[in-house]
């Protein structure tokens, strides 16, 4: 059989009518997959918050005592000062009044600018920052019994969590064993670090 | 469908125009062979383009059989093309129909030739259809259409003689394993149903032997069964006249209970017959046929357009079937994401209570976890240089000659260029490269051997070696680093002044660089 053109006008209509069904069926299955996967994003994401509610739930007795063991903990540290604020002069107070007791040599100090603390692992979180502030410090010493110390003193009575980063002990004379002179130099550094918590009570 | 179909019934003096309609059978028009009747055809044509059957009961038409040898389907059709060409001056309405193939090694086949003798009583009609473009499915005769009522009233024979009492006489089509094999019309006085009966079983008899003689039967004592069909009217007469013998075997057949059988709820009363080949060529009429191609142009075009619609709806139904599957898979899906939110909504409820019954906290209860957890980390990862100096202590104790000039502490990584060529021993080798980024408590510590002669350099690197073995005894301190007061290996220089006037020896210091892994 010879199809010629003027066959066509026989023709065009189940051509139109084909080309819409097919298009009519394509449509179908398009919008019925696309609509599928569109409820099994749903379904993963409910089957998700479901057993994140599940597991947290199931946790709840140990997040408990958790929560109690941390609060505990973390008032502890706001009792002392360690969240909160750093306060230097309470700090300067602190090393003054132990250079006293202990009888210490001349302490010199600098302190640098409050910066967030850049050790591994201490990042900027949401809500929690550790600020760190760096005190360069020497320190005129008869024995490094002095040093320690020194530093024990300061970890237990200095507000901010005392960090000692660096402690360089030279001897400086090797004067007669009857003289009180210094004779040894500590050059050390230190990180004052206090907690920044931004959270809301609950 | 049927009632799209339009069924026209050609003799040689008129054409009769049928429609079904409820199940039925009726006239819709009669168009007599003059201008009057072919000019109403044209304009009943031009009215409806439905389908149209065309069924020719007409004396002029012949069979012939013949064999042809086995072709492949072009060649065949060119064979066949030229036997109807030889065999017939006009062409315009012939067919061939295979009837099967020898069984010898050269499985010839069977083929019977047919054709209406007298074409030009068709042209007026056929020219009419193709002026209105109508589409004529075929044009059959009611011999073709034989096989087609002897399956509708039951009959399983292999040779049959269907007789059947029409208003052109008695038309008597010989069939054989399915397939028309001869037919012929005789003359019949309707009116006389003595007559009609008489003359059925006469021709029958008559027509058996002609079979013989024609080689259609193989023996004069082969039977054949007859199947007389007749209008109700007939069937007394006939069940007196048509008595069964040795060679024939007749079954009449009402041909009005026929009609009702096949599902004609009505039909014409005094055209039983004609509406049962009527009725077949609308049902379940055959493939072979007499009308070319270019006059049944319009009709293809239909079957084309009716593909075009099938395969639409073929798409479109799997298309629906599929997205069916996909929206039961959804709901099925929905269900349960319904039932998951549901449980969501309890178990956090149910969360919710638990939590409020929680120790008030100053901060969220994050803040307060990752504030612990980072600060005992801090507490891991930080010293002081007591138990540096405690260890350091400890091995100086046995080595009086030994005296510290210089303790570098500090929090870090041990830095490369510390370590002494070769001095690392290998366990602190293997714990550096185990843990290459954690913190170490550091301790480069400075000392001299004291008193020792300038020129025993044996006696001040044993010293010095003992007291770095002193401290290696501390399982938890890595010798990183040890630059011994002189060079000894082959690799470095070794210079010395033995017999100086320099006693003692004031360069015999030595560093020795010690770690303490920090952390858990």
């Amino acid at each position: 059989m010879k199809l010629v053109r003027r066959d066509l006008k026989w023709l065009w209509l189940p051509i139109a009518a084909c080309i819409a069904l097919i298009a009519a069926g394509a449509a179908c299955a398009y919008f019925a997959n696309g609509y599928l996967l569109e409820t099994k994003g749903l379904g993963t994401a409910a089957a998700a918050q479901r057993a994140d509610v599940q597991a947290k739930l199931s946790r709840a007795n140990e997040e408990e005592r958790e929560i109690e063991a941390s609060l505990k903990q973390y008032q502890a540290l706001a009792a002392r000062g360690v969240i909160g604020e750093e306060n230097r002069l309470d700090w300067i107070d602190t090393v003054t009044a132990i250079k006293n007791e202990l009888h210490l040599y001349d302490i010199t100090y600098s302190i640098e600018p409050q910066k967030a603390l850049d050790y591994p692992g201490f990042g900027a979180g949401a809500g929690v920052t550790f600020m760190a502030s760096r005190v360069k410090m020497t320190l005129k010493l008869l024995h490094e019994g002095d040093l320690l110390n020194f530093i024990d003193e300061l970890a237990k009575r200095g507000r901010p969590y005392l960090s000692v980063r660096s402690c360089d002990v030279r001897r400086e004379s090797r004067g007669s064993g009857t003289t009180l002179a210094p004779r040894l130099q500590a050059n050390c550094i230190f990180d004052l670090i206090t907690i920044k918590s931004q959270g809301k009570r609950t | 469908m049927l009632r799209h179909k339009r069924l026209l019934y050609l003799t040689a003096n008129q054409l009769t125009a049928y429609s079904r309609s409820r199940g039925g059978l009726a006239v819709d028009a009669a168009f007599e062979r003059n201008d009057t009747g072919l000019a109403a055809f044209a304009a009943y044509a031009a009215r409806s383009r439905n389908l149209y059957y065309l069924v020719v009961d007409v004396v002029e038409e012949d069979y012939h059989q013949d064999t042809i040898p086995y072709l492949g389907r072009k060649d065949r059709r060119l064979v066949l093309a030229r036997k109807l060409g030889q065999r017939y001056r006009d062409t315009t309405l012939t067919m061939s129909m295979s009837l099967g193939y020898e069984k010898g090694e050269r499985r010839n086949e069977k083929v019977l030739y047919a054709s209406f003798s007298n074409t030009q009583q068709f042209q007026p009609w056929l020219s009419a259809l193709e002026q209105s473009e109508c589409r004529l499915a075929g044009i059959y005769s009611t011999a073709l259409l034989a096989p087609a009522l002897i399956k509708a009233a039951g009959l399983k024979v292999s040779r049959c003689l269907v007789v059947s009492v029409q208003q052109t006489g008695l038309r008597q089509s010989y069939v054989e394993d399915g397939k028309i094999r001869f037919s012929r019309v005789g003359q019949l006085n309707l009116e006389d149903a003595q007559s009609v009966a008489a003359t059925c079983a006469g021709e029958s008899a008559r027509m058996q032997q002609y079979l013989v003689t024609l080689r259609q039967l193989p023996t004069a004592a082969t039977p054949i069964d007859v199947m007389v069909l007749a209008a109700a009217a007939y069937q007394p007469a006939l069940a007196e006249a048509c008595r069964s013998s040795e060679v024939l075997h007749f079954h009449l057949i009402n041909a009005d209970d026929q009609c009702r059988a096949t599902g004609l709820k009505s039909f014409p009363p005094e055209a039983p017959c004609e509406a049962l080949f009527l009725q077949a060529a609308a049902t379940a009429a055959p493939a072979e046929q007499f009308a070319q191609e270019q006059q049944r142009h319009h009709y293809r075009l239909w079957q084309i357009g009716r593909g075009l619609l099938g395969l639409g709806a073929a798409v479109l139904a799997a298309g629906m079937l599929f997205s069916s599957v996909r929206l039961l898979h959804a709901y099925t899906l929905r269900g349960k994401i319904r039932a998951d939110q549901t449980q969501y909504r309890v178990l956090s409820a149910e969360y919710a209570r638990v939590t409020a019954k929680f120790p008030a906290t100053p901060t969220s209860t994050e803040n307060l976890k990752t504030t612990i957890k980072l600060y005992r980390m801090l507490q891991d990862e930080t010293a002081t240089p007591a138990y540096m100096y405690e260890q350091i202590s400890k091995a100086l104790a046995g080595f009086p000659r030994v005296e510290i000039e210089d303790i570098d502490w500090r929090i870090g990584k041990p830095p490369a260029e510390t370590l002494h060529k070769g001095a690392v021993p290998r366990a602190a080798a293997a714990a550096l490269g185990a843990a290459p980024n954690a913190d170490y408590a550091l301790a480069v510590v400075s000392a001299r051997v004291v008193g020792a002669r300038r020129a025993d350099l044996r006696s001040i690197t044993d010293m010095a070696e003992q007291f770095i073995a002193a401290l290696k005894k501390n399982p938890k301190l890595t010798v990183m680093g040890v630059h011994m007061p002189f060079a000894i290996t082959a690799e470095d220089t070794l210079s010395g002044d033995i017999g100086s006037s320099r006693a003692i020896a004031e360069d015999a210091s030595f560093k020795v660089t010690v770690g303490r892994r920090l952390g858990r």
